[in-house]
């Protein structure tokens, strides 16, 4: 049976906040399951691995909870979050940049060797 | 029965204290299973609770349940080895009923231990006051909601 989870986030945009609700909310479901989560946040939602970005976004307007709480519980839940190497150039980040939950970098040779594996079940976002 | 933060909580249960689960012998070699009030007073309006599906293993420490709820997204985890005999039907349909009576028409899971030391670390009788009072004073319940 199939324990790990590669959730890919590259089409989801921290510009539109609703958009980033299910991905977390998966992440953090899966992981409580006991499923190995992996959550690469690439593309334009790589920003949400720069320590301040996901604090600032609310997903329902007027709701304390922000996308840094969502990432939190997923983590919490045992989620492990990366960031793609790409981002770091396109944002002008370095690695300090990146929030505590964010285990370090994977890779697009990394990350589509386990999308290409038995290993893995995919989702992207 | 023991009071624990203005709830009884019944003294012939089995409590594990590090995940919140209370366990009840039946006669059948059953064992019901339960989230305490505490965890889901923490926890909030639990909107989904799903369980292990029946007839699945699982291991100490590991999750034999999920809930989701408007605070915390997380899994009941199990005290010992065993497998899910049955779930709280009227649970999956009516979450909430673990919000109403945790204790009663809110238990979720009927499990069989792998072994007959299952209780072997979990609390019961006069013990479990003090027990939930020490939990209670050392905020060990912080690192499930912060």
């Amino acid at each position: 049976m199939i324990r790990k989870l590669l959730i890919v986030l590259v089409n989801t945009d921290p510009r539109n906040p609703e958009e980033l609700g299910a991905p977390f909310y998966h992440a953090a479901v899966a992981a409580a399951m006991d499923y190995e989560v992996d959550v690469i946040c690439a593309a334009t939602a790589g920003k949400l691995m720069r320590k301040g970005v996901a604090q600032a976004i609310h997903i329902k307007p007027g709701h304390a909870k922000t996308v840094y709480d969502w990432i939190r519980d997923a983590h919490n839940n045992g989620a492990r979050f990366w960031a793609c190497p790409a981002n770091l150039d396109l944002f002008d980040m370095t690695e300090a940049d990146l929030i505590p939950e964010c285990k370090g970098l994977m890779g697009a040779a990394a990350m589509l060797q386990n999308i290409m594996s038995d290993d893995y079940r995919v989702l992207t976002y | 029965m023991a009071l624990i933060g203005g709830k009884e909580y019944p003294e012939h249960l089995y409590y594990d204290l590090d995940n919140q689960v209370w366990y009840e012998p039946l006669a059948d070699g059953s064992i019901r299973a339960g989230f305490t009030p505490i965890a889901i007073e923490l926890a909030g309006d639990v909107l989904v609770f799903t369980p292990k599906r029946v007839g699945k293993p699982f291991e100490a420490q590991r999750s034999f349940a999920t809930i989701e709820c408007g605070k915390w997204i997380g899994a009941a985890r199990a005290a010992f080895d065993g497998t899910v005999v049955a779930a709280n039907e009227a649970l999956e349909r009516r979450p909430k009923l673990l919000n109403d009576d945790a204790f009663g028409v809110g238990w979720m899971l009927l499990v069989r231990a792998a072994t007959d030391a299952w209780r072997d670390r979990l609390v019961t009788g006069s013990q479990v006051a003090p027990a939930f009072a020490g939990w209670i004073a050392a905020e060990a319940y912080k690192g499930r909601t912060e």
